[in-house]
């Protein structure tokens, strides 16, 4: 009996040892396939902040807090009630929460002094990642926009903008 | 002992079950705040689904009106006008989730009004709107 417990608990801890293992593998060249020679991981941050998730879905795709550096957040947020035409106005406690979550999250690249970049199709390594982007998919009324990543960006609503993932609409 | 366990896990689930499909106010207590805020306007003389039809459909200032994104049947989907994205249905008939959190109807009313009116909307608006939502069939 004795024997048949230690026999177990070898086999059970040899069994963790080599799960942990393959997660390790898997993990490594999940990061590897999405490595696009840029910054971005192509995923959300381990913990996404719910009223973030909810509020900046609600008209468009909730654009990731990496793209932009904190104090363009910072200016997107004070301007809430003239958000690109809308009024997109939040009550304080949750404007402050989305704030918080977006500062923490911001890129951390190095960025022009003076006023901050409000949207994200302006920065230099958004325009650097689409700068192989043919002409006539930006002409599909498919593609509502420049904003419109989801058009592309299949897994976008997911946080996810790995490449594998784009599939240009026809 | 193990059936005790048991037991008393599904009766958790199914408690929990309960509480997410609750909703925190109906279409119908939302209804009756604005004709508290309405009624001390003076002159009110209660809610017209017809002329929530029309502020529905009137296009005032910049082009726009309820119905350029819910679409002219508030039954079906809607798509915002600025980024495509889907819209799902304003009438409560056919989007059970519609008026069932004041909190959020507020906040939609404030941006959208402000949107289509250049303005916050009166009781009487959103409550003659409201009550021709409630008229909408699937």
């Amino acid at each position: 009996m004795m024997i048949n417990t230690r026999k177990f608990s070898r086999a059970l801890a040899m069994g963790v040892m080599v799960m942990v293992a393959m997660m390790y593998v898997a993990h490594v060249s999940n990061a590897r396939a999405d490595d696009d020679d840029d910054e971005d991981t192509g995923h959300r941050p381990a913990i996404v902040d719910a009223k973030w998730a909810s509020e900046c879905s609600a008209c468009h795709v909730a654009y990731p807090a990496r793209y932009l550096p904190a104090d363009s957040w910072r200016a997107i947020m004070a301007g809430l009630d003239k958000h690109f035409g809308s009024n997109a106005s939040l009550d304080p406690a949750t404007a402050r929460e989305i704030t918080a979550y977006l500062e923490k999250n911001a890129s951390t690249r190095r960025h022009h002094a003076g006023k901050p970049v409000l949207r994200i199709t302006e920065t230099r390594w958004w325009r650097s990642e689409h700068r192989e982007i043919a002409a006539r998919h930006w002409k599909n009324p498919k593609v509502k926009s420049r904003a419109d990543c989801e058009a592309c960006h299949t897994t976008a609503d997911k946080g996810d903008f790995s490449e594998r993932h784009v599939k240009f609409p026809r | 002992m193990l059936r005790t366990i048991f037991s008393f896990g599904l009766a958790i689930g199914f408690c929990s079950l309960a509480v997410n499909t609750a909703y925190a106010e109906t279409p119908g207590d939302i209804l009756a705040a604005l004709k508290i805020e309405a009624s001390s306007t003076p002159g009110f003389q209660g809610f017209s689904a017809a002329r929530g039809k029309s502020f529905y459909r009137n296009k005032e200032k910049h082009d726009l009106s309820c119905s350029s994104c819910h679409t002219d049947n508030p039954a079906a989907e809607g798509k915002h006008a600025e980024t495509g994205k889907l819209i799902k249905p304003f009438a409560p008939a056919a989007n059970p989730e519609r008026f069932t959190d004041m909190k959020k109807v507020n906040k939609w009313f404030r941006r959208n009004c402000n949107d289509v009116l250049d303005r916050e909307c009166t009781a009487q608006e959103k409550g003659d709107l409201l009550t021709y939502l409630l008229t909408v069939t699937k």
